[in-house]
């Protein structure tokens, strides 16, 4: 009976695997993926270039024309604005003539982020027709 | 003696489970990232479109600094040295990274010079967050 006890045991010993090497590993590669991954979603907002090179008199009675000041107020035809309504501003004047152009006159020292989130608001309005200048002021 | 080492023994086997958990999200949910040079802090936008792979990528820093593609990392390029690279290469698209704090007139200059060059097609990176 007791060499049958004995030979059970040693049998239940050999079963068992050292895991401690495959923790190893699996905490490497976590770490691994922990520093090396983002959660940032990469996106891309295209600029139209020929959205008119030159603005003479005559097109610019066609053209909406949205300022964004030093300060980051934003004037819609020379009257002060909220960012919640560019939108639906935009979409009023360009439901009328869908041929529209909308200047955007941005201080040279105003954030690019600025600048990119009206031209967001823009596009949610409903057109791509947009030409980027230097508020000369 | 026997209950005594087995109440010592630590079970590993949930630890392993919750790892192996965490493994499978990083690897799955995540996008591996390689490492800015530039510490470019891109601007965010609600609208989300597919990132491209461009021919060309013009970098420009918050302090007006441009750079084209990675390999011209240390070197500042003036824009006698881009106006030639864009000459040479005549690339059909663009990707614009330019850091959120810049100065728009650097912006504009560069959107001036890629409308010079006809350039057809020019897109700014961004990073997209859920309104």
């Amino acid at each position: 009976m007791k060499t049958h006890s004995f030979y059970e045991r040693e049998e239940r010993e050999l079963i068992s695997i050292n895991i401690t090497p495959l923790i190893d590993i699996v905490f490497l590669l976590l770490v691994f993926f922990m520093l090396a991954t983002s959660f940032i979603q990469k996106s891309t907002m295209e600029i139209n270039l020929s959205s008119g090179k030159t603005i003479d008199i005559e097109t610019q009675k066609n053209t909406v024309i949205l300022i964004l000041n030093k300060k980051g107020l934003i004037y819609l035809n020379n009257k002060l604005i909220n960012t919640s309504s560019i939108r639906n501003e935009v979409t009023k004047i360009i439901s009328k003539n869908p041929e529209y152009r909308v200047l955007i006159k941005s201080h040279k020292k105003i954030a690019v982020q600025k600048v990119i989130k009206l031209i967001e608001e823009v596009r949610l309005a409903g057109t791509n027709n947009i030409k980027l200048v230097n508020l000369e002021k | 003696m026997t209950t005594k080492k087995k109440i010592k023994q630590i079970n590993l086997i949930p630890l392993i489970n919750i790892i192996f958990l965490m493994l499978i999200f990083f690897m799955l949910a995540g996008t591996i990232t390689t490492i800015d040079p530039y510490k470019i802090k891109v601007p965010e936008s609600i609208i989300k479109n597919d990132p491209l792979t461009p021919f060309l990528t013009i970098v420009v820093k918050k302090n007006g600094e441009i750079f084209i593609d990675s390999k011209n990392r240390k070197k500042e390029l003036k824009k006698k040295n881009y106006l030639e690279i864009l000459k040479a290469r005549k690339p059909s698209e663009i990707s614009l990274k330019i850091d959120s704090e810049t100065p728009s007139e650097y912006f504009l200059k560069v959107l001036e010079i890629l409308e010079n060059e006809k350039i057809k097609k020019v897109v700014v990176e961004t990073n997209y967050i859920k309104k």
